[in-house]
């Protein structure tokens, strides 16, 4: 257990602990928590103007406000759910012209990854050149099709299983907005 | 529905939309939806059955690709079982790799896997088992994915139930109302 001293040193540290203080860095401390950003609510007039649309088509000629605003939801909800599907298609686009999400991390940069090569290229004789291990730990990407896909969908297995688990809350979401509004006509 | 909603979003924009088209087309016709909640659900459910479609698809070409290195593991293990003092060395790896290669083209090399393998009591069952277990991960996950895809399309088809049942409720009510308020002519 602390004893009173070390407490009493661990809140005076702490007092100058206070976060970034520049702009930059609140600005990037404001990321931190950031993951894939699905959760965030869209917010712009063009997804507003859409989600009316298709709120009013579902209300149907009804005035009535409640009805209205539950449609409100199972519109947003459904439109979140084309979102996601658009989110999850770009995605595995990506990793099938790239193999994968990031760079190899040997690297902070191409550039760096470029030179050091044609060093190493310049200055080595190439049997120790194939001694190197490789930079990229993956193996290539298959050239055809459809087995590229079925790699590049096996690369991303994790976020597609992460992304499934969104869809499906946005469409329980629909659902029960679509449910609510028929008890309530 | 609106245009974003209404755009076919499949799994990958390159799959096939003829296949994708047909099977909308099926499901219209079984379904018949009328008004936007009916096609809205027939709409997720086409998208779950054409996940499914294609998340089974690359299930089975998960495991053929992963044939490959499971025959290469297969036969260095059987390569290397009796020699103790280098047990994976590389000449021993490069020959476990040419033999899993040829193992795809060539019949000599099938005949030569199958004497191996008959040798320690195992069939080609063996390779198939050593793919899956190299992809067991990948394999759980998709499972899990289709799954929950499965409990979705049957919880929209319950859903679409349930809204046609309190729809057709709601009409009933309706006329029963008017019947009850109208007066008949005498």
């Amino acid at each position: 257990m602390a004893s009173t001293r070390q407490i009493e040193a661990n809140r005076r540290n702490a007092r100058n602990s206070t976060g970034p203080r520049s702009t930059s860095g609140k600005k990037r401390a404001s990321q931190n928590a950031f993951r894939h950003g699905l959760t965030k609510r869209i917010v712009s007039a063009e997804f507003d103007r859409e989600v009316e649309t298709l709120a009013r088509q579902i209300a149907g000629d009804t005035e009535n406000i409640i009805t209205i605003e539950l449609a409100r939801g199972a519109a947003e909800a459904e439109l979140e759910l084309a979102r996601v599907r658009r989110v999850r298609a770009a995605l595995i686009e990506r990793v099938d012209a790239f193999g994968r999400f990031d760079p190899p991390k040997s690297y902070q940069t191409p550039e760096y990854e470029y030179y050091y090569s044609k060093l190493v290229q310049e200055f080595c004789t190439a049997s120790w050149w194939a001694m190197k291990p490789a930079v990229d730990p993956l193996p290539a990407m298959p050239s055809q099709e459809p087995q590229r896909t079925a790699e590049a969908v096996r690369r991303i297995l994790p976020e597609l299983v992460k992304l499934l688990r969104y869809e499906t809350r946005a469409a329980a979401r629909r659902d029960r907005a679509i449910r609510a509004m028929n008890s309530a006509v | 529905m609106t245009s974003s909603a209404k755009q076919i979003l499949r799994y990958r924009p390159t799959e096939p939309q003829d296949q994708f088209a047909s099977l909308r087309k099926e499901l219209e016709q079984e379904i018949q939806p009328e008004g936007v909640i009916e096609r809205t659900y027939v709409d997720d459910i086409d998208h779950i059955i054409w996940d499914i479609k294609c998340l089974r698809r690359y299930k089975t070409q998960i495991i053929n690709r992963s044939r490959n290195e499971a025959l290469k593991r297969i036969i260095l293990q059987l390569l290397c079982d009796r020699d103790f003092d280098d047990p994976y060395g590389q000449d021993k790896r490069d020959a476990a790799a040419d033999l899993a290669r040829r193992w795809f083209e060539d019949e000599e090399a099938k005949t030569e896997v199958g004497e191996l393998l008959r040798k320690f009591q195992m069939d080609e069952g063996a390779i198939e088992a050593e793919a899956f277990r190299v992809r067991l991960d990948d394999l759980e996950r998709l499972d899990r994915m289709l799954a929950a895809l499965e409990f979705r399309r049957d919880k929209a088809l319950s859903c679409l139930a349930g809204y046609r049942q309190m729809l057709s409720k709601r009409l009933g009510q309706a006329a029963d109302r008017i019947l009850i308020t109208t007066r008949c002519p005498a």
